[in-house]
């Protein structure tokens, strides 16, 4: 028995869900090949599956005498009895130990299957081992056992008396095992073979406080040594270097910053940095010796145990009874054939078998799951097992598809296909796609409304954002009465009547083919996601048995208990949680509560339990420590008034029940846990937990010298102008000027931010002000009170020039001041004069206010205006 | 018409012309006498030069004896006539604030609550830690237009009849809008936050922004994976798009410190017709709305006061925290954020409280807002942002010691940002 194995109840230890049926335990099957038949003729149930496991065998012996025989007949009975799967060898004087499939009395079939399978777990049950053991399989193995315990767990859901018993088994205290850890103070080598080669010589310009270019946390390029050490650590995996965050994001997904391995300003390379950095990780992990266990005197620590490598090994936390009466093909993507990785089992049990092939940019992921990652994967079946589909929803009328979905963005548009039962792009029975924030359906019926492309289309309502990049939960509905329905989460999104309501699906295509991820053959309208579970319905789901199958959740869940009993001194006491594998980098744990696995247990004093945290691999997992705040008191009260001694922590208020831990090892190696406590009991750890010093907020440091001018911003701009030529603000020349400019002009005072479209708007502004000014003959003599307007302007340069040049130039104050920062003004005259001189119409005296609007246009939008 | 003085060829011309008119100056610019001294600092705080050479020479002289930050105040303050002081609370103080006020950082933002109420703080030279806090917004006295919970047509009066914003008044938000004095927060409760930073959304926004303007730190400058996440609410996808790795290495070392101080918002909603576009009066229109009392909640099937944008794709990760309260933590007093100085006045609440009121309150109380106060006048007044400077073989540390003993003068002088842009003219007046 492993140490998840099914605790002996007459242990006492516990029974959580207290119902069950008698179960035995039997001693085993003789393998069998030979032939056997029946020669049955009378149907016990009309509405019995068409599952193809009986071999076109009927029942016509004595009627069932209850019903839970009737539902062992329909559910399992009528799957295996056929000669090609059990009926050879187990019916009635067949060679095999126990004939469960006799065909002489059903009544006594069921009396001997009920030795042969346990209704409580039908994972565990002795039929379905002995699949997975390859007896006598009709698929692979993996597939036949997947099988059968469906065949069972229906069963075992459709009788009323049977509810599921969850059992929690007793794990020995196991310490952690060894690990590597960051040593406290700086390691030496550290900081010279990663901090001082690499991160504060490459990346210190933007990981670090005093940043050039940013301060981007986090810090692993800090000025400070110990800001930098402290920072890299959770950027670094001590178990495999190139597992780092530093080297992936340098390998696999790299930012911009990479740079030239070989100093000298060549091309940079950051596939060369990516091994510079594993090459110098390596190193300090080289300098820090032997992994070390958890020393229990300074940590507190539960024993250790490992995520569960399969179902059999671990204690199942499924919660059961999810709905499927009228399931007629399902994916769990288990990848269930290791003979053919492509295989996309239907574990529906209905024949035929519709399974899937995975093309392209598709992939199966660890929790159980088909992610599609681009524009060639795909999911797709065979047109003659498709055929299923259209054969049993035209008996019906009516159907749900159900998903557990996780779109991968909510960027993707035009309707991109998640499941479809199509025949190309614009062919199709049925579509559910998805388009931004939207889930849509494309349906094929009868109606006059409806075509062979499945529109008109229905889809969740625009603005309600109901399609999320999560794992999402999905079902459409569609009969007569409603149409189409959309649910989402146990949720009802649509409201809007569908057009298609009072029609039927009887005129669906046989030759069209289920596909997931994409359209058939693949047509640029591949989806981004992961699909966890699939399943078709030939009826609609109701809104109970949507709930129902919603809150059942989707993968493998697993109690895992923590053995707390020495830190406690109870024996068997634990902590347990709630843990499954939530996709392919991490672990959710969930819904720790605290139980004693000896009936009748008082706790004689409080347990406080403060700090706790989970552990894996050997030390603190670095991120996602939800209960590291938790405070709880655990009282012999609250012990004994909780459900079967369950007592769930979130009872005490704790913030959140779940959080999830990062995995470190690949599949088919799992992670060992365990969790730690700042105080549990009477045992305090002595670690230090308070928040070390960090330098103080920093400013950052330039290689460069920093401009000491800058531009005039929009405001100022307008203002100067106003101000200098005494043109108001409100003149009608120049306001609706600036509205119109003014997202044109500078809006910071940054030089290197100036544009050419900047410069053309304060031209075009400076303009507008200088027309206003030549315009008026009492402004323009206040400006230029020595100016002749009636003579041409080239002979009256000083005139035009001095008010220039006292306004801008380093004369600005010319009586008395001169103003060294200011513009040189012999510079600046000579500038304006060529520029007279340029001017033809300077010569006219007809047109010396346009000449005088040209030099004050160019003066006032030039720098000597505009920088200050 | 332009077409009558300047056709096209001379427009062009002017056009052309503009950039030849470089610029050379007579003495480098890091040389500056008194003259050069006092024109800068003019320049730079109003946008203006002197008014007049009188202006000019006295500002000189008293620069010479050592008073150029009470030239400094003076120029703030109108003494060197009121077009200076205008262009220093309309240019200089309204160029500041606007981008802080909206979500694209638009400078071009017309008048709001907002940016009258910083310049009204700044200008009065109020403790500007209330910025934050206190049950304070500015109208001015001789608009008509009344201050409106759901407009801004008040202060686009003010703008529009050119009215001088040295005679914005301090009232109180509580006698001009329905909020409980209890539930104002300076600046973070005024309309113009609320309708760029409640809307929609969940509220996050309100607290990144301010980060942003009041703390000069964005959420990239805050990440700290380290923290403990237990108050991360459910609306936090912990596998986007099914890679948890986004969550475990972006996502929660913003959402560790940011989702249990945002939770002092818990109460505030900007109310608006949701169905309305950007375009259409619907969010122009809208008003803060403050929940005073529990409000039925059809989600949770409980009446509670906080907003239902707080409970909002809830099974994007049902474990995770639900919203009961406005109670908020400060969980970036631990871990790296420790070096943000919390509580460097010993005024601040005890890294928690309820509400934005305190919230605000710890925010302001920092060492990095009162230096971030220092480095945005720092910007606007010597037109670069404030570092050192390393040649390769020394860095002069000029830059990061001066915005230290402004900081720490800044909290000397109660807080008073005028004396900030005082010494910081001084500063950078040139030598």
């Amino acid at each position: 028995m492993n140490q998840f194995a099914q605790y002996n109840v007459l242990r006492g230890l516990k029974l959580i869900a207290l119902v069950s049926l008698s179960v035995g335990v039997l001693s085993g099957f003789t393998s069998c090949s030979s032939d056997s038949g029946g020669d049955n003729t009378q149907v016990l149930n009309p509405n019995g599956n068409n599952n193809g496991g009986s071999g076109g065998i009927s029942y016509d012996g004595p009627a069932a005498a209850s019903s839970d025989v009737t539902e062992f007949k329909v559910n399992l009975w009528d799957n295996i009895v056929a000669d090609n799967r059990c009926g050879n060898c187990h019916k009635q004087d067949g060679p095999g130990t126990t004939w469960f499939v006799r065909d002489d009395n059903i009544n006594t079939a069921y009396q001997a299957a009920l030795t042969v399978v346990d209704l409580e777990n039908p994972g565990d049950s002795l039929l379905v081992q002995r699949m997975a053991s390859d007896h006598n399989c009709w698929d692979v193995p993996n597939v036949c056992a997947d099988l059968m315990e469906t065949w069972i767990s229906n069963w075992a859901n459709a009788t009323e008396a049977t509810t599921t018993v969850v059992t929690i088994d007793p794990v020995p205290a196991v310490l952690p095992g060894a690990s590597l850890n960051f040593p406290p103070p700086v390691p030496a080598a550290f900081e010279s073979n990663v901090y001082t080669p690499i991160l504060r010589e490459y990346c210190s310009r933007c990981h670090s406080e005093d940043g050039s270019e940013r301060q981007q946390q986090p810090y692993f390029a800090s000025g400070d040594v110990t800001t930098a050490y402290r920072a890299a650590q959770s950027k670094i995996d001590l178990n495999d270097a190139s597992n780092s965050r530093l080297v992936y994001r340098l390998a696999v997904a790299p930012h911009t910053n990479c740079w030239d391995p070989n100093d000298a300003g060549g091309p940079v390379d950051c596939a060369a940095n990516a091994v510079e950095m594993e090459a110098g990780i390596q190193a300090f992990i080289d300098s820090l010796g032997s992994p070390a266990t958890v020393d229990p005197d300074e940590l507190q620590v539960s024993g250790a145990l490992a995520f569960p490598a399969n179902p059999s090994q671990g204690q199942s936390a499924n919660a059961a009874g999810r709905y499927e009466s009228n399931i007629i093909a399902k994916y769990e993507f288990k990848q269930l054939d290791n003979t053919n990785p492509d295989r996309v089992v239907d574990t529906s049990g209905i024949s035929p078998q519709l399974d899937l092939t995975r093309t392209g940019d598709a992939r199966f992921v660890s929790s159980w799951g088909m992610e599609f990652f681009g524009p060639s994967g795909r999911a797709q079946g065979l047109t003659s097992n498709s055929r299923k589909l259209r054969d049993a929803i035209s008996l019906t009328g009516e159907f749900a598809v159900e998903a557990w979905v996780i779109p991968a963005n909510v960027t993707q548009d035009n309707v991109r296909r998640i499941i479809s039962y199509s025949g190309g792009p614009s062919e199709r029975n049925f579509t559910l796609g998805q388009t931004l924030y939207n889930y849509n359906t494309l349906l094929r019926t009868d109606s006059v409304d409806s075509n062979g492309n499945g529109s008109p289309l229905y889809s969740t309502p625009d603005g309600d954002d109901v399609l999320q990049a999560s794992l999402q939960h999905v079902v459409v509905n569609f009969d007569a009465t409603n149409g189409r329905q959309i649910w989402v989460n146990g949720e009802l999104t649509t409201t809007d009547a569908d057009v298609l309501a009072n029609s039927s699906p009887s005129n669906w295509s046989d030759s069209h083919v289920l596909v997931l991820g994409n359209e058939v053959g693949g047509m640029d309208l591949d989806w981004k996601g992961t699909l966890r579970f699939v399943a078709i319905h030939n009826r609609v789901l109701t809104q109970e048995q949507i709930l129902t199958n919603f809150s059942v959740g989707v993968g493998q869940k697993y109690y895992m208990p923590f053995n707390i009993s020495s830190l406690v001194n109870i024996p068997e006491a634990y902590i347990v949680f709630e843990v499954e594998r939530f996709d392919d980098y991490s672990y959710l744990f969930n819904d720790p509560f605290f139980t004693v696995l000896e009936e009748g247990v008082v706790i004689s004093s409080d347990i406080d339990i403060q700090g706790m945290r989970i552990g894996i691999n050997g030390r603190e997992a670095p991120t996602g420590q939800a209960f590291a705040k938790m405070d709880v008191t655990i009282t012999d009260a609250d012990y004994q008034a909780a459900e079967n001694n369950w007592l769930r922590l979130s009872t005490y208020g704790i913030p959140v029940t779940g959080t999830i831990i990062a995995s470190e090892k690949v599949a088919p190696e799992t992670d060992e846990f365990f969790l730690s406590f700042d105080r549990i009991g009477v045992r305090t750890s002595s670690v230090d937990r308070s928040t070390p010093d960090y330098p103080d907020v920093a400013l950052p440091v330039y290689s460069y010298k920093q401009s000491e001018i800058g531009l005039k911003h929009f405001y100022e701009i307008n203002e100067m102008f106003s101000s200098l030529t005494g043109v108001s603000k409100d003149n009608a020349l120049v306001a609706g000027k600036f509205d119109t400019l003014k997202t044109q002009l500078p809006s910071s005072e940054d030089p290197v931010a100036f544009s050419t479209t900047q410069q053309m708007g304060i031209t075009q502004l400076a303009a507008a002000y200088c027309e206003a000014l030549t315009a008026s003959t009492s402004l323009r003599t206040a400006f230029w009170p020595s100016l002749n307007f009636g003579q041409a302007l080239n002979t009256q340069r000083n005139a035009v020039l001095d008010p220039m040049l006292e306004k801008f130039s380093s004369q600005t104050f010319m009586d008395t001041t001169t103003l060294a920062t200011q513009p040189d003004p012999t510079d600046m005259a000579a500038t304006v004069d060529t520029l007279l001189a340029e001017l033809s119409t300077a010569a006219n005296a007809s047109e010396t206010d346009s000449a005088a609007l040209a030099v004050c246009t160019s003066v006032f939008a030039s720098a000597v205006a505009n920088v200050q | 018409m332009a077409t009558k003085k300047l056709n096209n060829r001379k427009t062009l011309m002017a056009a052309a012309i503009c950039s030849c008119i470089s610029l050379t100056f007579t003495a480098p610019l890091s040389y500056a006498g008194p003259k050069e001294q006092a024109y800068r600092m003019h320049e730079r705080l109003t946008g203006l030069p002197p008014e007049s050479e009188l202006d000019l020479n006295d500002m000189a002289t008293r620069i010479t004896a050592g008073d150029a930050q009470d030239v400094a105040l003076d120029i703030m303050n109108g003494v060197y006539g009121s077009a200076a002081q205008e262009g220093f609370l309309g240019g200089t103080l309204k160029r500041m604030a606007a981008p802080w006020t909206n979500r694209d950082q638009d400078p071009f933002e017309p008048l709001n609550d907002y940016i009258a109420t910083f310049i009204g703080v700044v200008n009065d030279e109020v403790d500007y830690r209330e910025i934050l806090r206190a049950n304070m917004v500015y109208t001015h006295p001789a608009v008509t237009t009344p201050y409106a919970t759901n407009s801004n047509a008040h202060y686009e009066a003010i703008e529009a009849q050119a009215q001088p914003l040295r005679d914005l008044q301090q009232v109180t938000q509580s006698s001009v809008s329905s909020l409980p004095a209890e539930a104002t927060a300076g600046v973070m409760t005024t309309r113009a936050a609320a309708k760029a930073f409640f809307i929609l959304g969940t509220n996050r926004a309100m607290l990144r922004f301010t980060l942003m303007s009041q703390m000069c730190r964005d959420l990239e400058q805050m990440e700290d994976p380290s923290g403990v996440p237990d108050r991360i609410r459910q609306d936090v996808s912990r596998s986007p798009g099914g890679d948890s790795q986004l969550f475990l290495t972006g996502c929660v070392g913003c959402h560790i410190g940011m989702d249990p101080l945002a939770q002092a918002f818990a109460y505030y909603n900007y109310q608006h017709n949701p169905d309305g576009d950007d375009t259409t009066d619907d969010r122009e229109n809208g008003f803060l709305m403050y929940n005073t009392s529990p409000q039925p909640n059809p989600e949770l099937g409980i009446d509670t006061r906080v907003q239902p944008k707080y409970h909002i794709n809830a099974n994007n990760f049902p474990y995770g925290y639900v919203t009961p309260d406005d109670q908020w933590d400060n969980y970036w007093r631990e871990g790296t954020n420790e070096a943000i100085g919390w509580n460097w006045t010993g005024d601040a609440p005890n890294s928690g409280g309820n509400g934005a009121k305190t919230m605000g309150w710890e925010l302001a109380n920092s060492y990095a807002f009162a230096q971030c106060q220092v480095r945005k006048v720092f910007k606007s007044v010597c037109l670069r942002d404030p570092g050192d400077y390393d040649n390769g073989t020394t860095v002069d540390t000029s830059d990061s010691q001066k915005v230290a003993e402004i900081t720490d003068n800044f909290r000397a002088n109660g807080f008073n940002m005028k004396r900030v842009f005082a010494e910081t003219a001084d500063y950078c007046k040139g030598e």
